[in-house]
């Protein structure tokens, strides 16, 4: 929820928008009166000049499958980014910092940290490149909430936090949050959890955990090769998404335009991809480097939508 | 005579061995620890300080989906008179092909109905 404070600032916005040569509705000098939602966190920020971007072309599906099916933002969920986001900085947390959680799904530098390699090529996405840019430090670390055999059940267990980086008593996901100061995480749990009750309780404890520290929690749906005992978490997912408007990567739709699902012969995993060069065919056959792609989306969609007002 | 010394010294052991007990808090630490490998929810409640019973759900999950988890040299002693029990060892789990490793650590311990209980790692 969005209130002017004053109509100069209508003025303000398109005199500076004109002078920059960009769009109105993205542009803002001024201080906004943010409403968040969530109880006793009302916020009042600026959003500066440097944040202005103008809209580029872009692709309006991966492989035939709309961005907006793939990457579900509604305008509810819109809201409450910019309470979300907003409540986080006025924790403290890094505007430009994202962070991960989830399984071996995307453990082993293989989830966004791809895009932090040199000599990326983005191709026909190249309009993510501000994104890449203003979060390159997110791209170029490990995170400490992504552990091997991770389920919805242990992601809040210091049993299970990297006791190298974490204090005693601290989960994984209380511990990379100290560390990276994160206004986004991106959560790709459920490969594990084959008791699906247990999953949607404990999803729902971990968004609720997220969004209390002022971080956007992302939810990702995964890809369910034949024989998948944990179907039934990705309804869970959306689910939950929807319930505490949160944005969803419903990677499972673009999953499915690709052989074998995206997945490798254990019919969990994805298989990967040589180098970050979208101009290459072969990486939209790729689980890995579409599921990157996909949440490179998202994460632009969500810091445009958390930096501007509609 | 024989029969009264070695009564006599059957009873002492007796009497040294309940007293002990009480007083060395890693015994429980050690039987804790192993219940949460097993997932024994029973001997976890027991043994759990009451602060952390909010978390008792948690805690006999922590292995729960995870194969073959099992302690492997454990060997817990408590640091001095104090109330921290430092443990080496680690516990050690499969998942499928992927093999993850749980170093053991120092702990709080609480004296809880006459009984140490464990109370989370210590700071």
């Amino acid at each position: 929820m969005l209130r002017r404070s004053s109509p100069f600032v209508l003025i303000a916005s398109f005199a500076c928008a004109v002078l920059l040569g960009l769009p109105a509705q993205t542009s803002q000098a001024a201080p906004y009166t943010i409403t968040s939602p969530l109880p006793g966190s009302v916020s009042i920020f600026t959003l500066n000049p440097y944040q202005l971007r103008p809209a580029h072309d872009k692709p309006a599906a991966i492989n035939a499958v709309p961005l907006d099916q793939i990457v579900v933002i509604t305008p509810a969920v819109k809201a409450n980014i910019r309470a979300i986001y907003a409540s986080g900085l006025k924790n403290g947390n890094d505007p430009r910092a994202f962070s991960t959680l989830g399984d071996s799904s995307v453990a082993g530098g293989l989830f966004l940290e791809r895009f932090g390699e040199n000599d990326t090529h983005l191709g026909d996405y190249t309009f993510l490149t501000p994104t890449l840019q203003a979060f390159d430090h997110s791209f170029k670390r490990t995170s400490a909430s992504v552990r091997i055999g991770l389920h919805s059940w242990t992601a809040l267990n210091p049993v299970w936090a990297d006791k190298k980086r974490c204090e005693p008593n601290e989960n994984g996901i209380d511990c990379e949050f100290r560390l990276n100061k994160p206004s986004i995480m991106f959560i790709h749990l459920g490969a594990n959890d084959t008791a699906n009750n247990v999953f949607d309780k404990n999803m729902r404890k971990i968004v609720e955990h997220v969004i209390e520290a002022g971080v956007v929690p992302v939810l990702i749906t995964k890809a369910d090769g034949p024989g998948s005992k944990t179907r039934a978490n990705n309804n869970s997912m959306r689910t939950i998404a929807g319930a505490y408007h949160v944005p969803l990567i419903d990677f499972e739709k673009l999953a499915s335009t690709l052989p074998n699902l995206g997945l490798g012969p254990d019919q969990v995993h994805m298989t990967n991809f040589n180098k970050v060069d979208y101009r290459q065919p072969a990486l939209f056959r790729s689980g890995h480097a579409m599921h990157n792609l996909a949440a490179l989306i998202a994460l632009d969609a969500i810091w445009r939508t958390a930096t501007t007002i509609d | 005579m024989i029969a009264r010394i070695t009564l006599f010294l059957a009873a002492m052991v007796m009497l040294l061995a309940g007293c002990s007990t009480p007083a060395d808090p890693s015994r429980n630490v050690e039987t804790y620890l192993t219940a949460r490998v097993n997932r024994d929810e029973n001997t976890i409640r027991r043994l759990l300080c009451s602060e952390l019973e909010p978390q008792l759900e948690q805690e006999a999950l922590t292995f729960e989906g995870v194969n073959g988890a099992k302690i492997e040299g454990m060997s817990c002693r408590r640091d001095g008179d104090t109330d921290r029990v430092i443990c080496a060892g680690k516990v050690v789990a499969d998942y499928g092909a992927e093999q993850n490793e749980f170093p053991l650590g120092v702990y709080r311990v609480k004296q809880e109905d006459g009984e140490w209980k464990w109370c989370g790692e210590a700071e």
